[in-house]
């Protein structure tokens, strides 16, 4: 269609536009440290953390940190996702479901997860393990309620097709709510990825000997603002890189579709 | 909604020597009213129509007429409130393929290509993908999408989505084609091109057609037999053989007698539309 001309001729521009900001930002930073118009306690220059940065990697095993919050965060994604995808399609294409957990749903969507904290710690302890349960809770239940608008969402004259061409009810998920319903969720799962990093630095920084949010929290504790610093671009670039991920599957595995932003 | 009706022996044996008197498509009686928070609305009441096998028959009337419901309850996506539908002596008592439909909206689906919208049918019935595709082939080539087997449908226009969608219907080769204002959404001569393309396709699958329109001079083009509905609750006004031969091309609807017929067929439906005028006081 020709709707999209005005965004072809714009592409090459997305990475340029997309670096400038960055620039922008970094310049901003810059200025302000260097010539110390703010504190370094408060505001550390780009070098000082740069050579934080590389303190950590060398000396501190702080790749095995990050590799703590990476293992943390993905596993308790394919958790959610395995749990929520099931659930969400049942709920939009079901309207017995969707009125028998709805209420739940919303309960536990509405309770602030970090409340949750010290009765998870209570049952499942410090570990790896309470930070996964952690993280599933804090994202399954907004994914399960995306999912099912998803579902419910597939045009009713799709459904209305696919029966007169002949299909079963029991071959309606399979053959026409899930691959429609599939891109929106995929961004659904791209959404919620970030909303997991957001939790995980909230359990890291509460209770953990390892991970990315426990070296922001230990920083901030001995006033070591370069190492926070250090900690947050972390999970913004790896955050960044993910969302290129997610990006990057949706063109792949859904050609038929246009990106959403 | 499970088609149940292809796998129920003749379990009213007593009606089946009737049955092989019936019509190839008989609406007997039909009746539908919906629930509404205002109460109650009446959108077919008695309705009855036949069909031959083979034929062409058109439906028009004003909005809001009952032309859709008629055409979901044939297609079994709906049941009626009294009344029964059968097609090939078979009670209708849910979709299935031996009833293809053609919507008005736009139904390719957006993940599957040309190719793979046309031999969804199929696939659902497991045949061998040597024949689907063959199948799908031809039917792609009949209606002009030859080229387009790989495209999705985000990248055609509107005449050549409801293209695909003639060519899925066909591939199942059904007993009859529903087709709900199929051309409704299109442009004054994609349409006119429409409808020679449907008339070539059919002439070739010779399928019993019921088609639902708004535009007279599109039902009279096609149809062998024209049913003129009252508005809502719709009954049947007026039934019309339109004797023009066969096969026909574009320039039939210059010819006087159309024009003549055309303008009869306007009378009467204008006769069903409430005066815009009234109650504007």
């Amino acid at each position: 269609m020709n709707t999209s001309t005005n965004s072809d001729n714009a592409r090459w521009m997305n990475p340029v536009l997309g670096a400038s900001s960055v620039c922008l930002f970094v310049g901003a930073w810059a200025i302000l440290s260097y010539a110390r118009v703010v504190q370094p306690y408060f505001l550390p220059t780009p070098t000082a953390v740069f050579k934080e940065a590389i303190v950590l990697v060398q000396r501190e095993h702080y790749l095995g940190d990050i590799t703590a919050s990476l293992a943390r965060v993905l596993v308790a994604f394919v958790l959610c996702a395995l749990s929520a995808i099931p659930l969400g399609l049942l709920m939009g294409r079901f309207k017995p479901v969707a009125a028998f957990v709805t209420p739940f749903v919303v309960f536990m969507r509405y309770v602030p997860i970090s409340a949750f904290i010290p009765l998870l710690i209570l049952w499942t302890g410090i570990g790896d393990f309470q930070k996964v349960i952690f993280l599933w809770m804090g994202t399954f239940f907004f994914l399960v309620a995306l999912i099912a608008d998803a579902a419910a969402s597939v045009g009713r004259e799709l459904l209305d097709t696919a029966y007169t061409l002949g299909a079963q009810k029991r071959q309606m998920v399979r053959y026409v709510v899930l691959p429609a319903a599939l891109p929106g969720i995929l961004d659904s799962l791209r959404v919620m990825m970030s909303v997991g990093w957001t939790y995980l630095v909230l359990a890291e920084i509460v209770a953990a000997e390892s991970g990315i949010g426990y070296v922001i929290m230990e920083s901030q504790r001995f006033l070591k603002t370069p190492r926070v610093v250090v900690g947050i671009l972390t999970v913004g670039i790896i955050g960044v890189g993910l969302d290129y991920l997610f990006r990057g599957m949706r063109t792949l595995f859904f050609p038929w579709t246009r990106p959403h932003a | 909604m499970p088609d149940s009706s292809t796998n129920e022996p003749s379990a009213r044996a007593v009606e089946a020597t009737d049955l092989k008197q019936i019509p190839f498509l008989f609406v007997d009686r039909i009746s539908k009213v919906y629930q509404s928070r205002q109460g109650p609305v009446s959108a077919l009441e008695d309705f009855s129509c036949s069909a031959d096998v083979g034929t062409f028959l058109a439906v028009v009337g004003p909005s809001g007429c009952g032309k859709t419901s008629l055409l979901r309850i044939v297609a079994g996506l709906m049941p009626p409130t009294s009344g029964k539908v059968f097609v090939s002596g078979k009670e209708v008592q849910g979709p299935g393929p031996d009833r293809g439909m053609v919507f008005q909206s736009y139904t390719s689906f957006p993940w599957l290509t040309v190719r793979e919208n046309v031999e969804f049918g199929l696939k659902l019935r497991h045949v061998p993908t040597e024949t689907r595709r063959s199948t799908a082939q031809t039917l792609i080539s009949q209606v002009g999408l030859c080229g387009f087997e790989d495209a999705y449908p985000d990248a055609l226009s509107g005449g050549m989505k409801q293209r695909v969608a003639i060519a899925r219907t066909l591939a199942n080769n059904p007993d009859m084609l529903i087709m709900d204002e199929p051309f409704g959404a299109l442009d004054y001569q994609t349409r006119w091109a429409m409808q020679e393309l449907l008339l070539s396709v059919w002439e070739k699958a010779r399928k019993t057609v019921l088609f639902v329109t708004h535009d007279i001079e599109e039902a009279l083009f096609l149809a062998d037999n024209v049913i003129v509905m009252t508005g809502s609750p719709g009954q049947v006004k007026k039934k019309l053989a339109i004797p023009f031969e066969r096969p026909r091309i574009v320039s039939l609807k210059a010819n006087s007698d159309f024009v003549a017929l055309k303008s009869d067929i306007m009378r009467l439906v204008r006769q069903e539309i409430p005066d815009p005028m009234v109650g504007q006081a």
